[in-house]
């Protein structure tokens, strides 16, 4: 569902895995209910 | 036979939430923002393209339970959800939910189908942008329950009567009872 909604409206992705590391230590630590 | 130990004599996806509340309760808040709550597209239309996109996927199961429920929005109107299913061009609905069904199809074979000119298209018969996002979502949150209700093998009873009754339930009530009705259900067992 996640991967069809995120392609189906042309979402930007930034190219450089580094951009994703924060915050996915982020969502590591705190989950997911505050990731907005 | 279900792959795994489920509640009997609960069908599809109705199981699935009251073997695991949790998500049950993420599930059904999500199916209700998409398909009953106040929008600019009619719950019927919702549901129509809930249901297009479950007989996309073969699933037995949400193609019928939405049938049903797009049918009992619609009066009754059992041959306009067939006719949907079997060729939207043709159906007697209007442009503009036939630009979003089209979306919809190409979410269902994966999201990077979905051409510039296929949400153009989808404009150029008065769809919003939040028209065209929750049309998205519908179609990929029915891949999910598709792929969740098949992936577990549940039950699907045949007769498409079945249905109906549960069906005038949700159009007229929503999705947020289902939980603690498939948890009243089990515990009367």
């Amino acid at each position: 569902m996640y991967n069809r909604y995120v392609d189906g409206l042309a979402t930007w992705a930034p190219d450089d895995p580094a951009a994703y590391r924060e915050p996915g230590a982020q969502l590591a630590r705190e989950g997911y209910l505050e990731s907005t | 036979m279900p792959h795994i130990s489920l509640p009997a004599g609960l069908p599809g996806i109705r199981a699935l939430f009251a073997f695991r509340p949790e998500t049950a309760k993420a599930l059904c808040e999500l199916a209700e923002v998409l398909l009953h709550a106040p929008g600019t597209l009619s719950p019927a239309e919702r549901e129509l393209i809930a249901t297009y996109v479950s007989s996309q996927n073969d699933c037995l199961y949400c193609q019928t339970a939405h049938g049903a429920i797009a049918a009992s929005h619609l009066g009754g109107d059992e041959q306009l959800v067939l006719d949907v299913k079997r060729d939207f061009s043709h159906a007697d609905i209007s442009d503009k939910l036939k630009a979003l069904l089209a979306i919809a199809g190409k979410v269902q074979l994966g999201g990077r189908n979905v051409q510039p000119e296929d949400v153009q298209h989808a404009r150029q018969h008065g769809a919003t942008d939040q028209e065209i996002h929750d049309t998205v979502l519908i179609a990929a949150a029915f891949c999910m329950y598709n792929r969740y209700v098949d992936g577990l093998a549940t039950w699907a009873p045949p007769d498409p009567a079945a249905y109906r009754q549960r069906a005038g339930k949700v159009a007229r009530e929503g999705y947020l009872g289902i939980p603690g009705d498939v948890q009243s259900t089990q515990a009367g067992r």
